[in-house]
C-alpha cells in the first residue's frame, strides 16, 4: 500500500467535518493513483472521463466511509466497482485486481489539458441554474461567494444548488453510458 | 471540464450526505406499521394471544424471527459500506435455533402426531402471508441501502430480505395459531427464506450505482 494513504484518513475525516481544503487535498491525493489504474487497464482516451466518474462516485458515496475503517481499501473498492462498470458500459470487460492500486505509481494527467468530454454533456442536461453554478465553480473556478454575487443568489442557495447539481451529475453519469 | 476543476467543485460541496442507517431508522417505523395494519386488516390477531404468550413453548415463534432480523441487520448495514468487514457467522445463531426447535418439537411431539403437527393446517397461508407482510419492510430497507454503496447487490438483497422477513414473521406470529415448533420451525423459516430470495432478485436492479 502507499505510504501516503495514512494521510488520506485524516484528510477525509476533516473533509466530512466540513473542511473544504482538506477535502480538495484528499481528492487531489487519490486522483493520480486512480488515474494510473484506469490508464493501465486501457482507459486510453477515456481515462479522464472514467476518472471523473469515479471521483463523482466517491463524492456522492463518501458517507459510506466510517472513521474506524481504513480509507484506502474503501476508496479502492469504490474505484474498482466504478472502473469495471465504466468499461462494461463501454462494451469491454476488465478485471481490476486490488493489487493494481497498491502497485501502481501515481500517474500525471495523460493529455494536457485533459478536458473530459462526457461531463460537459452531462452538465448540459442539468437544470439551467444548477448547470450555471457547477460551471461557475467547476469550470470558471469561482468561489461560492463570487458565484452567489454573479448570479444574485445567497451563498446558502449556491451551496444547495451545487450539492443538487453534483448529485444529479453523478446520477446522470451512472445512466449515461447505458443509453 | 478538467479533472482538477471537477475536484475544486466537489470540494466546495461538503454538505453531509444521509447514511443508510439514518434512512433505515426513519423508514423502518412506518414500514413496520404498514405491515402491522395489513395483518390486522387481512388476518387479525389470534383471539387467544394473551393466553398463548404465557406458554413458553410458544415463545419460540417470536424468538426465531427476532433472531433472524437481529442477525441480518448488521450484515445489511455493513454490506452497504465498501470494504467493511462482514461476519456471516452471525447467521449461525438463528440457524442453530431452528435446529433446536425441530429437535425439541420432534422429541416433545408423540410419534403419531408428528406428521400432522409438522404439516399443520395453514401451510399455504403462512408461506404467502410472511413474504407479503414483509414487503413494505423490504422496500424500506432497500430504499435505505440506496444511499449506501453496495458492491454485492444480490447478497445484500438476500440479507435485506432476511431482515424484512424476520420482522414480517414477527407480525405474522401474532395471527398464526400453529404452535408446534415442528410447524413454525420449518415454515416460518421457509417464509423468511422466500423473502430473502425476493430481496436477492430485486436488489440488483434497485441498488445499482
Amino acid at each position: 500500500m502507499h505510504d501516503t494513504t495514512a494521510d488520506w484518513s485524516a484528510l477525509l475525516r476533516a473533509a466530512n467535518a466540513g473542511d473544504q481544503r482538506a477535502y480538495a487535498r484528499f481528492l487531489a491525493a487519490v486522483t493520480p493513483v486512480l488515474r494510473a489504474v484506469i490508464s493501465r487497464r486501457g482507459g486510453g482516451e477515456e481515462t479522464e472521463d472514467i476518472l471523473q466518474e469515479v471521483l463523482l462516485a466517491i463524492h456522492t458515496r463518501r458517507q459510506t466511509w466510517h472513521e474506524d475503517q481504513p480509507v484506502a481499501p474503501w476508496a479502492y473498492a469504490i474505484a474498482r466497482h466504478k472502473v469495471v462498470d465504466a468499461f462494461r458500459k463501454r462494451g469491454r470487460r476488465v478485471t481490476v485486481p486490488v493489487e493494481d492500486f497498491a502497485e501502481t505509481l501515481p500517474a500525471p494527467p495523460e493529455r494536457d489539458p485533459t478536458e473530459a468530454r462526457d461531463i460537459e454533456r452531462m452538465i448540459d442536461r442539468l437544470e439551467p441554474r444548477a448547470a450555471a453554478v457547477v460551471r461557475s465553480i467547476g469550470v470558471e473556478g469561482r468561489s461560492i461567494r463570487e458565484t452567489g454575487e454573479a448570479m444574485e443568489m445567497t451563498e446558502g442557495a449556491v451551496r444547495v444548488m451545487l450539492h443538487r447539481g453534483l448529485k444529479k451529475l453523478a446520477e446522470l453519469r451512472e445512466r449515461l453510458i447505458e443509453i | 471540464m478538467k479533472t482538477e476543476d471537477l475536484i475544486a467543485a466537489l470540494a466546495q460541496d461538503t454538505a453531509p450526505r444521509p447514511r443508510p442507517e439514518g434512512r433505515l431508522a426513519r423508514a423502518i417505523g412506518p414500514a413496520f406499521l404498514v405491515a402491522g395494519v395489513l395483518m390486522l386488516a387481512l388476518l387479525g390477531l389470534r383471539s387467544d394471544l394473551g393466553e398463548a404468550l404465557r406458554d413458553p413453548m410458544i415463545w419460540g415463534k417470536f424468538v426465531l424471527p427476532a433472531l433472524v432480523a437481529g442477525a441480518a441487520l448488521p450484515l445489511v448495514l455493513r454490506l452497504g459500506r465498501p470494504a467493511a468487514a462482514t461476519r456471516f457467522s452471525l447467521l449461525a445463531l438463528p440457524a442453530g435455533f431452528v435446529l433446536l426447535l425441530l429437535v425439541a418439537g420432534y422429541v416433545l411431539t408423540p410419534e403419531g402426531g408428528r406428521q400432522m403437527a409438522w404439516a399443520g393446517k395453514t401451510l399455504w397461508p403462512c408461506l404467502v402471508s410472511i413474504p407479503t407482510l414483509s414487503l413494505a419492510i423490504l422496500a424500506a430497507t432497500l430504499w435505505a441501502l440506496r444511499s449506501g454503496a453496495v458492491l454485492r447487490p444480490a447478497l445484500t438483497g438476500a440479507m435485506a430480505g432476511l431482515f424484512a422477513g424476520g420482522l414480517g414473521t414477527l407480525i405474522y406470529a401474532t395471527h398464526c395459531t400453529e404452535d408446534s415448533p415442528l410447524f413454525y420451525g420449518s415454515w416460518y423459516s421457509l417464509g423468511m427464506l422466500i423473502t430473502a430470495l425476493i430481496g436477492a432478485l430485486i436488489a440488483p436492479r434497485l441498488l445499482r450505482w
